[in-house]
């Protein structure tokens, strides 16, 4: 009935109703599925999960706050680093590489990823990645690292897929010419393909690889210029942060395998106060911004499109070199 | 015709089934969209409701005259705590009919832009849903089988939220 309903007066009523109930309302019927589904991504907002113990968020009035339900799974005394995050479920290591946990940070509910069987090589070196072919419900997780024995070294990428709740090892995905010597940053999802940026010798590269069909590939950055890490999404693009020779810093993005630059970040260089936070991003917001750490408690949150920036002091102390997620407040549980 | 509220004026309703019915414009203020009619002056003696039948539109007088009997939050800051009581167990007994008839007065409620039983109306059909499972939902909100998810399509949104059927 609530379809006949106008819609002002059936999401007054659907605002009274908490999260649990609603998903239960939504398996009622086909036209309730859909007003549901609608209503909660109306409502899902996005967050900025920090790392650290408890996590802390920065909410859409650009303030922090700790989580109110830390995961439960998470062993005390560890730092972690947060991977990345797909409909709301957030991946994270310990920094042994020895976890992984699965946390949806709305709902609290947080799984640990089975471990990896035991192989080759010290996982000292490990870049990973967090997302799906073409099924949003086909999540993988792909571990990417190096083994080296004295003179030659090989990589290794292990995928785990939730569906299967499988691992699978594979060593000869990356070819030995390609030479990806890779930053400590996480993947970027975007669009069926996970992308890190590296280094081919002294070349700064960035390496793709086809989530569907497990294929890698070499991308060229938009210019032989440095690239300033980490990679980020802009409105659901690839995107870079890249130094140009001059002291000039600019945004691009990738559509189409082919890069347009977006807009010049004048203060990056200018403004003394973030100059001297660049190296410490910590990721890149979808909708244009770049959280960078300032001080062990205060983040910069630096809008490039306005090229302007907010600071934002946080609850908790946080040491340089970790790297933040993005998430979309969500209801779906982790199905592991 | 005077704008200003005199505690004699009258004002008259006339239902969808063309009942008439006679009310005191204090009353008639409750709502929003006949109180601006009124300011306006394009209200004549008589306000036709098309689209509101005589049931509901006599459920929702009986609401408007409580309502505009009771001492309002907003007229003094000593509110009267039996008052507030009173309209409460007021609301409590008003909205316990069928939800065809809530379906009813929540349109008409809309229609004439009555806050206050807009929200009770809302408060009510949620207070039904909470805590339900699905199969009690769908008595509850009489669904057409027509319009049921297939067993699969059920099957596979209540393993993605199994939490909340936990």
């Amino acid at each position: 009935m609530l379809e006949y309903l106008p819609d002002d007066i059936v999401y007054n009523i659907l605002d009274r109703i908490p999260k649990k109930y609603l998903l239960r309302f939504q398996c009622v019927s086909k036209p309730s599925h859909r007003l549901i589904s609608d209503f909660i991504k109306s409502k899902s907002r996005r967050m900025i999960l920090l790392p650290g113990k408890p996590f802390e968020v920065i909410d859409n009035n650009d303030t922090a706050n700790l989580m109110v339900s830390p995961p439960r799974r998470i062993p005390e005394n560890k730092h972690f680093r947060l991977i990345g995050s797909v409909n709301g479920t957030v991946l994270f290591v310990t920094v042994s590489h020895a976890n992984m946990i699965l946390y949806n940070p709305f709902t609290g509910a947080a799984k640990k990823v089975p471990n990896l069987p035991p192989h080759h090589g010290s996982p000292c070196r490990c870049v990973y990645g967090f997302g799906y072919g073409t099924a949003p419900d086909d999540l993988k997780i792909v571990k990417i690292h190096v083994a080296s024995n004295g003179c030659s070294s090989r990589y290794y990428c292990d995928v785990f897929r939730l569906k299967t709740r499988s691992w699978n090892t594979h060593s000869h995905l990356i070819s030995d010419d390609m030479c990806f010597y890779h930053d400590e940053y996480n993947g970027v999802f975007v669009n069926g393909f996970m992308y890190w940026s590296g280094y081919n010798y002294i070349r700064r590269m960035i390496l793709a690889l086809d989530v569907k069909n497990m294929i890698f590939s070499e991308i060229k950055p938009c210019a032989p210029v440095s690239l300033l890490h980490p990679l980020g999404t802009f409105k659901g693009s690839l995107c870079v942060i890249c130094f140009q020779t001059s002291p000039k810093y600019e945004l691009w993005v990738m559509n189409e395998k082919s890069w347009s630059k977006v807009c010049s970040l004048t203060s990056l260089w200018k403004d003394n106060y973030i100059r001297t936070s660049l190296n410490m991003g910590m990721c890149i917001l979808d909708e244009g911004k770049i959280v960078m750490l300032k001080d062990s408690n205060e983040v910069i949150l630096y809008d490039m499109l306005r090229d302007s920036y907010k600071k934002v002091k946080t609850v908790m102390k946080r040491r340089p070199g970790l790297q933040a997620v993005e998430c979309i407040e969500s209801c779906v549980s982790l199905s592991l | 015709m005077s704008t200003s509220s005199s505690s004699s004026k009258k004002i008259v309703l006339k239902s969808a089934d063309n009942e008439t019915f006679e009310i005191d414009e204090i009353v008639a203020l409750e709502s929003q969209a006949i109180k601006n009619m009124i300011e306006d002056e394009c209200a004549d003696n008589v306000i036709p409701l098309g689209n509101i039948d005589s049931k509901t539109l006599s459920k929702i007088i009986e609401y408007c005259k409580k309502h505009a009997e009771s001492p309002k939050k907003d007229d003094n800051a000593d509110i009267d705590e039996k008052a507030v009581e009173d309209l409460k167990s007021f609301d409590a007994e008003f909205a316990k009919v069928d939800m065809p008839l809530i379906q009813d007065i929540l349109m008409a409620a809309n229609f004439l832009n009555i806050d206050n039983l807009i929200g009770l109306m809302c408060r009510t059909i949620a207070d039904r849903i909470k805590g339900k499972t699905p199969e009690e939902i769908r008595k509850i909100l009489n669904i057409n089988k027509n319009d049921l998810l297939s067993p699969e399509q059920e099957a596979k949104a209540r393993e993605e939220n199994s939490w909340a059927f936990d």
